[in-house]
């Protein structure tokens, strides 16, 4: 049956210049790679291969095999109805082509109409069918092999949460756009992605209409829950209860460090859309001078706080109300929100920003800062949409003139249509081929040469992209890409775009567009008519414009590229327990991808749930028993609500857990065992310590060492890397008292009553300590090394810049020695037995 | 020509330099005419005085003869250089054999690349890697990232070098110094100082 629709558009969009022939052989391989093409998103160029199989393919079986494949291309553009039609002919070659048999079954179900969960269904369908279809396909499955179902990837079960604070659907933002898109394209990679926004309709946000093609969340206030505390424990809550691996904070504006703060335990990245946080003005620091002329700033909020508080001073009633709600809201211009600011920045594992503009300004203050594009979905830009653009005011006769295209709100200042409009009109006195076409309120002809069409949907965009000739981004502000700008390399257009914010690294100058001056109407005349003039140009640089979208911006390959290696962990295997490379690069480390291993965990008395811990101590112990009970009533009197206590039971015989259960402890407590007999398997014991912790600062001491208030409050106020202090002599005596005194610590065989720091305790970061791989666990089975080897692995860090070096502060004690007379006065203590007093209620 | 110039002329090691089969552009000493020569280098005596650097980024190696310069007007600086030209290799090993007076680390490759890599703190750079915006821009938002306090940027009598220029001037704090040897300097050497308070809150690096 022919299909007259998708054959024509085949066509059209993909013309044969070359015919090719394909041998057997070579046929089936470009088949699979057609097919593989489809399975990765990259349908234009799949569509481009399937056409010219199916002109030299002459066997029934594989024909209608190719032609149903080209249906499935159809289904996932959205043209369902040419899908439809597709099938149809592919059983009309071949009656038992049972790809065809299964997708047109689950087509009948599905309306007409867009729809993007039908599609995604599609997708899937297509890929588990292909399973079955090879079955019956014999000769096609012998030439190619076996057909195989997608591997499932390694990001299969890692949970992210993206949080964004000012969020509307249908979207009022290309920030809020991409936030869909980002979440949709990550769990088609393979994530479990759940989406956290708020519900505040005095604000007017939260307001989504429809239902979202993935999981989200509104968490709904009203105005009595309407501030900064309540809003960081409700988002704390809602991503408590997800449980994510990692949490991605997107359009939230000013108020990113507040979300941040709420979710400092979890891993986290700040996604910068334009330069919110970083000019809390206008989030693109464009100012107007007193001439009424735009100023770039060159200033920014991370370095320069004051300067940005004074600005707003002057100028903060200009913004729109929201902006004006949300700074005041989040404390913008006060040293408390400068602070949050600033750690919310050093904190996140990764800061992600669209140009390298804002990459430099934020690199100082950030561990890592990625130049991350947003993404666009070529499926929108395929070619074979069958939206028709909006044509309103389009001269019905006469010669077509050539489309300058302005897609932005006209009345905004920022986006300067006005510049554009002006460059138009010294064009026109010299020209009247082209013709100024912008989504401008009401739909109308504005002049002779200025055409409005009206607010475009994204389809519609796409749509009218395509028949535009040349589009122009005129803006006079710091934009962070010219979404536009992609929008119409991904059309195959050029663009003319000011040399300003990100638009440069966007457009390529003189290879899929021009760059003019900002805010300069006869520097863009110039350029527009150089376009006007050289058509073979203009689509030259539309093909190199569609190439570098493909290579640069589609969804699949930002994923790719820079999500899947920042997203990778589990959070709880987070410990490595295998020894990093000689080099000390984290990106040689092996990934902590292994199973954890058998953990049993013995619950004693755990903080409630909503409890945040900011240090774990964790202390390893063979046996032991006394000094065990005297340490656990001593820590009593030394742990802060927001600490815990991780005792790690190294395989003692019987267990540590009837010492534990006889001590009433205030504190978070837990007790693991091992149930590893081998000598010295310590760094096993603190890297299961480790991967249980919840703080984000961890404490390693040994059993030997008594840990005091002043290194707790030490260790909470940190905010290095790496802490150490000093220890004085010192014992505990069977109430958890320490005792210093001389003739005690004479008989415990004390030498030196002098201070001294110990390698093997101190305060790490725990996600420091994640990036070093943990302790080496070779070294267990007889001790030699592991400290020092951990502590050469952390010397490295810091000589490639990426740790910063320990430092020294706070005071406790230690055991004078734990082996005098034979581990007597230390290991072999007696056991004082439980009395009432000791007892848990 | 200036006595000084005609004894950096008159060197076995930079005989040897410019022996060195490397880029073809002008630089400091070779194929740069005799006044131009003379106000690159006392644009960068000067510019060397107001930065005060003990660590120096250059791109744009080519046949080492920057280094060259600055071994021969300084003392005690470390010099890290870019360049994806292989002989430049040549040129960096051959100037850290024949003189004590800076250190130079050669980073091979691109510097759009290699730079990303860099994360010291320096306080002096000379820019000087290509002539295409590109390049010149990555270059400059670099040393902007590490905060380096004073950029030379060579050829920007170039308009594309200058495109690269005028955007780092119009969206960094930087202030460009006049060049009190410009009229005579036919490559348009600039000095570009990054503007009070807009360095490093924190003062760390990490």
């Amino acid at each position: 049956m022919p299909n007259e629709q998708s054959d024509r558009v085949d066509r059209e969009s993909h013309p044969q210049t070359d015919p090719i022939i394909f041998a057997p052989a070579e046929l089936h391989i470009a088949l699979e790679r057609a097919r593989c093409l489809v399975a990765q998103g990259a349908i234009v160029e799949a569509i481009d291969i399937f056409v010219r199989l199916l002109s030299d393919c002459t066997d029934t079986t594989l024909r209608a095999s190719i032609v149903s494949d080209l249906a499935t291309t159809q289904a996932l553009l959205g043209n369902l109805g040419a899908a439809r039609t597709g099938f149809q002919e592919a059983l009309s070659i071949d009656m038992n082509c049972e790809t065809a048999l299964h997708n047109l079954a689950s087509l009948a179900s599905t309306p007409d109409q867009f729809d993007s969960l039908s599609i995604e269904k599609m997708a899937i369908d297509y890929q588990s069918r292909k399973v079955l279809a090879s079955a019956s396909e014999s000769t096609t499955a012998a030439a190619i092999g076996p057909e195989r179902t997608p591997p499932e990837s390694s990001q299969s079960g890692i949970k992210v949460a993206i949080l964004s604070f000012l969020f509307n659907w249908p979207s009022t933002g290309g920030g809020i756009v991409h936030t869909v898109e980002l979440a949709q394209f990550l769990a088609k990679a393979g994530y479990s992605v759940r989406h956290f926004f708020a519900r505040y309709l005095e604000w007017g946000i939260g307001q989504v209409s429809g239902t979202p093609a993935f999981p989200s969340e509104a968490i709904e206030f009203d105005p009595a829950d309407w501030h900064t505390t309540a809003i960081q424990e409700r988002f704390r809550t809602a991503v408590d209860n997800f449980g994510p691996d990692y949490v991605i904070i997107t359009d939230s504006w000013n108020f990113k460090p507040l979300l941040a703060e709420a979710v400092r335990d979890y891993p986290y990245l700040l996604r910068l859309q334009a330069m919110e946080c970083i000019c809390p003005l206008t989030n693109v620091r464009l100012l107007v001078d007193e001439r009424g002329q735009p100023r770039q700033c060159q200033r920014q909020q991370l370095a320069e706080p004051d300067e940005c508080r004074r600005c707003l001073g002057e100028r903060g009633s200009q913004s729109g109300r929201l902006h004006q709600n949300e700074r005041a809201l989040s404390g913008v211009g006060t040293a408390r929100y400068h602070e949050l600011l600033l750690r919310s920045f050093r904190e996140a594992e990764a800061v992600l920003v669209v140009n390298p503009l804002t990459a430099a300004i934020v690199a100082p203050f950030c561990k890592q800062v990625r130049v991350v594009t947003a993404g666009m979905d070529p499926r929108r830009f395929s070619g074979t949409s069958t939206t028709t653009p909006p044509q309103f005011g389009m001269p019905t006769t006469g010669p077509r003139r050539t489309q300058i295209f302005f897609a932005g709100v006209v009345e905004e200042y920022m986006k300067g249509f006005h510049v554009l409009h002006q460059a138009c009109s010294i064009l026109q006195t010299r020209r009247g081929d082209f013709e100024l076409v912008a989504t401008g309120d009401p739909p109308e002809r504005q002049d002779d040469y200025t055409r409005f069409i009206g607010w475009l949907s994204q389809d519609e965009l796409a749509a009218h992209l395509r028949t535009a000739d040349i589009l122009v981004m005129p803006t006079v502000a710091q934009e962070a890409l010219g979404r536009s700008a992609v929008e119409a390399m991904a059309a195959g257009r050029p663009v003319i775009a000011s040399s300003l914010g990100g638009l440069p690294f966007t457009v390529k100058d003189g290879v899929t567009g021009l760059l003019c001056k900002p805010d300069d109407p006869h520097d863009l005349a110039e350029k527009i008519e150089f376009l006007l003039n050289n058509p073979v140009v203009r689509e030259q640089m539309g093909r190199q414009g569609r190439e570098r979208f493909d290579k640069e911006y589609a969804w699949q390959t930002i994923i790719q590229r820079h999500y899947v290696p920042l997203l990778r962990h589990r959070r709880t295997t987070a410990v490595s327990c295998d020894r990093p490379s000689a080099t000390g690069e984290t990106e040689e480390f092996e990934p902590a991808t292994k199973p954890l291993r058998p953990v049993t965990e013995t619950v004693d008395r755990v903080a409630p749930a909503t409890r945040l811990v900011h240090l774990s101590l964790i202390v390893s112990v063979l046996e032991s028993y006394e000094v065990v009970r005297r340490q656990l009533l001593h820590l009593n009197s030394v742990l802060t609500p927001d600490c815990e206590l991780i005792l790690v039971d190294d395989g003692s015989s019987p267990s540590l857990e009837e010492t534990c259960g006889s001590v009433v402890k205030n504190y978070s407590f837990r007790l693991l065992l091992t149930h590893d007999r081998r000598d010295w398997t310590q760094p096993k014991a603190r890297n299961m310590g480790a991967a249980a912790a919840r703080g984000r600062k961890l404490l390693f001491f040994d059993i030997d060492h008594i840990i005091t208030p002043s290194i707790v409050e030490t260790a909470l106020k940190f905010e290095g890397d790496k802490l150490h202090w000093e220890r004085r002599p010192g014992i505990l005596d069977e109430h958890g008292e320490i005792v210093t005194d001389v003739g005690i610590l004479n008989g415990h065989g004390m030498r030196d009553p002098s201070a001294s720091v110990h390698i093997n305790s101190f305060v790490i970061r725990r996600k420091l300590f994640e990036t070093l791989g943990g302790y080496d666990e070779r070294f267990c089975g007889s001790y030699g090394g592991d400290d020092v080897d951990f502590n050469g692995r952390y010397n490295r860090l810091c000589q490639l810049g990426r740790a910063r070096p320990d430092i020294v502060a706070g005071e406790g004690y230690v055991y004078p020695d734990p082996a005098f007379n034979g581990g007597s006065m230390f290991h072999r203590l007696p056991r004082i037995p439980a009395d009432r007093d000791n007892i848990q209620s | 020509m200036s006595l000084f110039i005609d004894y950096a002329r008159s060197t076995p090691l930079y005989r040897s330099l410019c022996a060195i089969v490397a880029g073809e552009d002008g630089n400091l000493l070779e194929r740069t005419d005799d006044r131009t020569a003379e106000s690159q280098i006392e644009f960068l005596r000067w510019a060397l005085h107001l930065a005060n650097p003990r660590v120096v980024i250059e791109t744009g190696t080519n046949k080492g003869l920057f280094l060259y310069v600055l071994s021969l007007i300084s003392k005690g600086l470390a010099v890290h250089t870019f360049d994806c030209e292989p002989a430049s290799a040549q040129a960096v090993d051959l100037v850290n054999r024949q003189q004590s007076n800076v250190v130079a680390v050669f980073h091979p490759g691109d510097s759009r690349d290699t730079l990303k890599q860099f994360d010291e703190s320096a306080q002096f750079a000379w820019i000087d890697g290509g002539h295409e915006t590109d390049i010149a821009l990555s270059d400059l938002l670099h040393c902007y990232r590490l905060r380096v306090p004073y950029i030379a940027v060579d050829d920007a009598a170039y308009q594309t070098v200058r495109n690269a220029v005028d955007y780092l001037l119009q969206h960094a704090p930087y202030t460009s110094m006049p060049n009190p040897f410009s009229q005579h300097d036919r490559r348009g050497a600039m000095l570009l100082r990054l503007n009070e308070g807009s360095g490093r809150a924190d003062g760390q690096l990490h």
